[in-house]
């Protein structure tokens, strides 16, 4: 066999590239919307995408990890949602939330973690105010697969193996490696700049959420003591408190129940988010709703 | 500028077009020794008089090595030791962010960074300090041919080391018709695609080895990660070196050849003549046998084994997990000659226990690559007892094997396919093949990540 001439070589290179990206380029235009697939299961992306494919529930959570680890089906009240963006501030979770037309009638936001910015890209691809992203196409393959091979939890099996941990008795998981560990990193006050520009922020919004019909409250999760005690946890609850003065806005928590636990040192362990959830619960079945939006 | 940005194919398609213009081509060398200086400037231009003083000085020494070479042969290495053990080590006594000896150039000195590609350049600046100097024969090379050998900009940040031997004979007058355009292309698509589709992509799930991410990963997915660690720095270094391959062809430069399907060796030895084989010969020509090699008996030579590899290891970085993954290769060496000599003597028998051989040394060799992942040695040893203890960290992070399966491909298929299937199927198919792959790294490149060896 005669070898290929260089230009033979890079006509049928550069001919299969381009027949490649056109097919790839019609199926992005043409076909069905791929699902995020982050690395690991859930995330940020999976939540904000959920939250905008599905219909906008009536409650509302929004959060960074903290709130995450309250579990949808921990929770009694009936269409409830939460967006607790792992590393994120909740008000990227807001201004997603905002940009629909719609509003929950009650959100509730979590005020724990002040000093993270709004992530502006997450809000930008949320709100319909970005083009949408290229699709990796074995990426959005696998994310059809997955989705397909992992449907999300039968929620009334989630809810009955949630009642069933509460009767068992708290973890005796020794987390003092990791507390201490937290309360290193939690030593210093956030910069004050970014806190009061976030709290600015936040006054923004829950001033458009309320011009919107809707409620929103604040709440702080409960720490474990160490960490409620620490220099960035006091300067945050100050803050939020003199930003946010009227009382009757805030959901007080009760973290003095002697079963919460923290086994990561920050987070709480999931017997301890669904006895949260259970206050939260209470809370909003007293809470009085405002009327829907027309 | 990394290889992977967009300013660096610009700079390369620039640098090309006036490299081949005729009038130009006498001053060919000038053109990439200056654009060598720029490409290694743009990112850390304060460094630049580093290199000048490291390049200037080793020629100094060469031409004084070159009147009496048992006095500045020596002066020569120590040179470029000093600056490697300065800039590599001088953090072990020194703490950046407090560093004050109340002498404002010291401090200025102490406070450079680590510069880009040092642990390469010195190691071409000794070669070209031994190979020049061995004998009156060998043809002395002009400073610019010098600066040209050293900091060849393909090479120059993370190798091919390549022997100064072979490289300065190739410096000469270049012609756009000689230049092998298939195989430039071939090596650097294979480059890219190996960098942005396997390595890009493979860090994302990685990124789960540091600390403290490492703690929330399950048990399973700790050892998943461990190998595909394993494929990612192939994929990253590979996809590097295959980059520089092609480029040194496009400005008519052969680099030689660094990795060889490492991970089908069937003995840590073999691995070493297949992995980064540029460093592996350069420790064995200039350290290994200057040592004594294995001419001085069993004991010596184990001994001599382990100088080098330990040594090998710290080249990579002053921290207590390099050392140790350094002198663990060497153990190995020195265990599979003590275990394996007698099993290699039997042809038959090493052919049947070969495919067992090639699954421990990837095992082992894995393993291993922990403690490169991890430099802090308290982290690598707790992700290593973190794979034998379940972890009961809530919220753990779980990984998605399919997606971990399909990037990893190109590696396995790479390793494990038959060399005759792929010679049958590159006749037809070659082309079309390299056409595909081009186009997956565009739309499923992984974010973006530096090198890992830029870090050397």
């Amino acid at each position: 066999m005669s070898p290929v001439s260089p230009q033979s070589w890079f006509l049928k290179c550069g001919l299969a590239a381009l027949l490649s990206l056109s097919v790839y380029a019609a199926i992005s235009i043409a076909g069905p919307k791929a699902p995020p697939l982050p690395t690991s299961r859930d995330g940020a992306l999976t939540l904000l995408d959920r939250y905008v494919e599905e219909p906008v529930p009536d409650v509302l959570v929004v959060g960074s990890s903290l709130a995450a680890h309250l579990n949808e089906e921990y929770f009694d009240t009936p269409d409830l949602k939460v967006l607790g963006l792992a590393g994120g501030s909740p008000i990227t979770a807001l201004e997603v939330a905002l940009a629909r037309d719609r509003l929950p009638r009650t959100i509730l936001i979590e005020m724990n973690i002040l000093n993270r910015r709004e992530d502006s890209a997450l809000v930008q691809r949320y709100s319909g105010g970005a083009a949408p992203a290229w699709p990796r196409p074995i990426r959005s393959a696998i994310a059809f697969y997955e989705r397909w091979n992992h449907p999300r939890p039968d929620r009334s099996r989630a809810k009955a193996a949630a009642i069933a941990l509460l009767q068992e008795p708290p973890s005796n998981f020794d987390n003092h490696v990791y507390v201490e560990r937290a309360v290193r990193e939690w030593s210093t006050a956030a910069a004050d700049a970014v806190v009061t520009d976030n709290l600015a922020v936040l006054k923004r919004l829950v001033e458009k959420i309320e011009a919107r019909g809707s409620r929103a409250y604040l709440c702080s999760l409960p720490l474990a003591r160490p960490l409620q005690d620490s220099a960035l946890a006091k300067a945050s609850a100050a803050a939020a408190h003199a930003a946010f003065p009227d009382d009757r806005q805030w959901v007080h928590l009760d973290g003095s129940v002697p079963d919460l636990r923290w086994a990561d040192g920050v987070h709480l362990d999931e017997r301890s988010a669904i006895m949260i959830a259970k206050q939260i619960d209470r809370f909003l079945s007293g809470a009085t709703p405002r009327p829907a939006e027309p | 500028m990394t290889f992977t940005s967009w300013q660096f194919v610009l700079f390369v398609v620039v640098v090309f077009a006036a490299y081949y213009l005729p009038p130009a081509r006498p001053f060919q060398v000038y053109l990439l020794v200056s654009s060598s200086l720029f490409f290694y400037g743009y990112g850390q231009a304060e460094l630049l008089p580093m290199l000048a003083v490291a390049v200037l000085g080793t020629y100094l020494f060469l031409s004084l090595a070159w009147q009496a070479r048992a006095i500045w042969l020596p002066v020569g290495i120590a040179f470029n030791l000093g600056l490697l053990a300065f800039f590599k080590y001088k953090f072990l006594f020194f703490d950046p962010l407090s560093i004050s000896t109340g002498y404002s150039p010291a401090d200025f000195l102490l406070r450079l960074p680590l510069p880009i590609g040092i642990s390469f350049f010195v190691f071409h600046n000794i070669s070209l300090l031994v190979d020049l100097t061995k004998d009156d024969k060998t043809r002395r090379p002009s400073l610019t041919e010098a600066f040209l050998y050293i900091i060849f900009f393909p090479q120059l940040v993370s190798g091919p080391i390549t022997r100064a031997a072979m490289f300065l004979p190739q410096i000469r007058e270049k012609r756009f018709a000689e230049v092998p355009f298939v195989d430039a292309a071939k090596w650097i698509l294979t480059g890219y695609f190996f960098k942005l589709y396997v390595a890009n992509n493979l860090n994302e799930m990685t990124a789960y080895m540091d600390f403290p991410l490492y703690e929330t990963v399950r048990l399973e997915d700790k050892w998943l990660l461990v190998f595909l660690y394993s494929y990612q720095i192939y994929a990253d270094f590979f996809g590097y070196t295959a980059i520089a391959i092609g480029l040194g062809l496009l400005f008519g430069y052969r680099l030689p050849i660094n990795f060889n399907l490492p991970y089908i060796s069937a003995s840590f030895a073999e691995f070493w003549t297949r992995w980064h084989i540029s460093l592996s010969t350069w420790l064995r020509t200039y350290l290994y046998i200057p040592l004594g090699g294995n001419r001085h008996g069993t004991w010596r030579t184990y001994l001599n084994i382990m100088i080098v590899m330990g040594l090998g290891g710290l080249w990579h970085g002053a921290a207590l997990s390099y050392l140790i993954w350094g002198a663990m290769h060497g153990a190995l060496l020195v265990l599979e000659r003590i275990l394996f000599g007698k099993i290699d003597d039997h042809s038959r028998l090493a052919a049947a226990i070969r495919p067992l051989r090639m699954v421990l040394v990837f095992f082992c060799v894995s393993m291993l690559w922990i403690f490169f992942k991890l430099p802090n040695f308290d982290h690598a040893l707790a992700y290593l007892s973190g794979m034998f203890t379940a972890s009961v960290v809530p919220g753990q992070a779980k990984f998605f094997n399919s997606l971990a399966l399909i990037y990893s491909l190109p590696v396995i298929i790479q390793h494990l396919a038959p060399p005759s299937m792929l010679e049958a199927a590159r006749r037809r198919a070659e082309p079309y093949l390299y056409g595909l792959m081009a186009a997956l790294m565009c739309v499923e490149a992984g974010p973006s990540t530096s090198f890992i060896y830029f870090q050397f």
